[in-house]
């Protein structure tokens, strides 16, 4: 009778030992596995408990994962158990503590009784002794949830006693809490590694599609700076319009590095011509358009020989349709076009213009000499008829300047208008006496201050002469 | 008096087969085996209804029965006198006999066929030791 109590005080002291011991550690740590084999250790320590494992519940839920394992020959970390499979999974399942005093015996019972009803055993992973008779396996439940079980096992029969499950128990309550917020813990860390690992990589798509685009873009300025130099090629030089004018002035700012305006020159045996043209759109297009305008522009003057600009201008339009107008599709491309041609010895001007003006300053004020409503190309303006050239006789001094809609439809930011005719009428008023470089720089000067802080809608071309 | 102390116990755990005979209305015996006799308290014991058998039948004719328990220990052999008081098919008892059922059968790919049909209990009357 004294030495069973004896025992028992003994095994009271024991419990409450390994009890402090987990209790300090569990304070300690906040590392699943660390916890997890710590309490298997101590169980081995104090209890002679010489296998023991730990899993924890997947959030799947569905599935338990080895964490700590003690005492096995093959290593059972990570593998699983199904919830609901065997001894472990079933404790999960219910959710309730089973000790088992007799596995194989049981085993071997079922087996004959599933030979007998011809069923096929399960293949499931071994987690744990494939041999174990003896096995106490409790839930790990913390506020009503289950995290994993915890089990002990051996190769003997009947080797747990109630005073055992009673410890095992104990344990896995006192590690249920610690091992709660080290799950929690371990999601929050795994949830922090992905969402770092996912900015890592978004970090690095983003400069390499940052680096990509800064070479496409690299690749299109650089050709886009190219093809400039080419459409300069085809504007006439300043030293050509010196041989024939003594007074003009030019602007020709595309909004972009390319842009569609254009103006052109082609010295005559009886003067010259003096062309200026609005391309459809602005950029890329609008130059691919400049640059077919111009050169049809040079073979119809190269291989006819027209006095009438009428008939020069509707061979322009002609051309550039049968150009332009091979798909199904409706031609949405053309140009506004201004010609000028002048004699200077009989001081004679001639004009025809598609949709584009020609003002005419001298003493008496400015007078627009309005083109035809319809420009060259567009199938929309198919019907529409030029009108006839207009020639008028000028005097010496008198100034005349063709501008594509970049000066008009300019955007100002105070009045929320366009630039309009009427202002540029009034400032070519105030500006006639000037040199007609002067004109043009002036010009650009008030547009600019017009336009504040609105963006540039277009290209802007100006050609200003006052013939000799 | 308690019918079933301490010294029972380890025979109660289903470490050894036990016998249990009935009888049916006509007088006619029959002795089989069953993997275990569950503890309920010290007056009732347990045993599993898994499949409806002789036994099962003859315990609806003639409620009283004898259970032969061995200890695994000491070779201790004891004749439970008992008598069929009801079956439960739920509670503590069913769910533990259930679960440790299902533990198995689940390895054994017999889930859902192997099952608990109900714990049936039993009055222990009285206790002779054997052996």
């Amino acid at each position: 009778m004294e030495e069973n109590l004896e025992e028992k005080l003994a095994r009271k002291t024991k419990e409450l030992e390994i009890m402090q011991r987990v209790a300090v550690a569990l304070n300690a740590s906040s590392e699943v596995k660390t916890i997890a084999s710590l309490m298997l250790n101590l169980m081995e320590e104090y209890f002679d408990f010489q296998h023991s494992i730990l899993l924890v519940l997947r959030p799947d839920e569905e599935v338990l994962e080895v964490v700590a394992t003690h005492g096995y020959e093959v290593d059972n970390l990570g593998k699983t158990v199904k919830v609901g499979m065997g001894v472990i999974g079933m404790v999960a399942k219910k959710q309730r503590l089973m000790r088992m005093a007799n596995l194989g015996a049981q085993r071997k019972y079922m087996q004959a009784i599933s030979k007998s009803a011809g069923t096929q055993a399960v293949e499931e992973q071994i987690v744990g002794l494939p041999d174990s008779e003896s096995q106490v396996a409790i839930p790990m439940m913390a506020e009503d949830r289950l995290l994993g079980v915890l089990s002990i096992e051996s190769k003997k029969i009947n080797f747990y006693n109630p005073q055992d499950e009673t410890l095992v128990t104990t344990l896995a309550n006192l590690g249920a809490v610690s091992l709660k917020n080290a799950l929690y813990l371990q999601q929050v860390e795994e949830a922090r590694e992905q969402l770092r690992q996912v900015n890592a990589n978004l970090e690095q798509l983003v400069t390499e599609r940052t680096k990509e685009l800064a070479d496409a873009h690299a690749d299109i300025v650089s050709s886009i700076s190219y093809a400039s130099r080419i459409q300069r090629e085809f504007i006439p030089r300043s030293t050509t319009l010196q041989d024939h004018l003594e007074d003009f002035g030019v602007v020709w700012q595309p909004r972009d590095v390319v842009g569609g305006d254009f103006y052109w020159f082609q010295p005559q045996e009886n003067g010259y011509l003096v062309g200026l043209g609005d391309c459809t759109g602005h950029g890329v297009p609008g130059a691919f358009m400049s640059l077919v305008s111009i050169s049809t522009l040079n073979r119809i003057i190269r291989e006819n020989d027209l006095e009438d600009l009428t008939s020069l201008l509707k061979q322009f339009d002609a051309s550039l349709r049968a150009q332009l107008g091979r798909s199904d599709e409706e031609n949405r491309d053309g140009l506004d076009f201004g010609l000028c041609h002048l004699n200077p010895n009989k001081q004679q001007l001639r004009f025809v213009g598609a949709k584009m003006s020609l003002f005419h300053m001298n003493g008496d004020g400015v007078t627009e000499i309005s083109g035809a409503r319809k420009s060259i190309g567009y199938d929309t303006a198919r019907k529409r008829p030029f009108r006839d050239e207009i020639e008028i006789t000028y005097s010496v001094g008198d100034t005349f300047l063709m501008a594509s809609d970049g000066v008009i439809d300019q955007m100002g930011s105070e009045t929320r208008m366009c630039f309009g005719k009427q202002r540029l009428e009034k400032f070519l008023t105030e500006h006639k006496e000037d040199s007609a470089q002067q004109i043009c720089d002036e010009l650009i000067t008030t547009l600019s201050v017009y336009r504040g802080e609105n963006t540039v809608l277009d290209d802007v071309t100006v050609f200003c002469f006052r013939p000799n | 008096m308690p019918m079933i102390t301490e010294q029972h116990l380890p025979a109660l755990q289903g470490l050894i087969p036990a016998c249990v005979t009935t009888c049916s209305a006509a007088g006619e015996p029959n002795t089989t085996v069953i993997s275990q006799v569950w503890y309920v308290d010290e007056d009732h014991v347990a045993l599993s209804h898994q499949f409806f058998n002789k036994t099962r039948r003859n315990i609806a004719e003639n409620p009283h029965a004898v259970v032969m328990i061995l200890s695994p220990e000491n070779g201790a052999t004891f004749d439970l006198s008992i008598t069929y008081a009801r079956t439960e098919t739920e509670g503590p008892l069913f769910d533990e006999m259930d679960m440790k059922l299902e533990a198995i059968a689940s390895m054994t790919g017999m889930s859902g066929i192997f099952k608990l049909l109900g714990a049936d209990i039993y009055k222990v009357d009285s206790i002779e030791q054997i052996v």
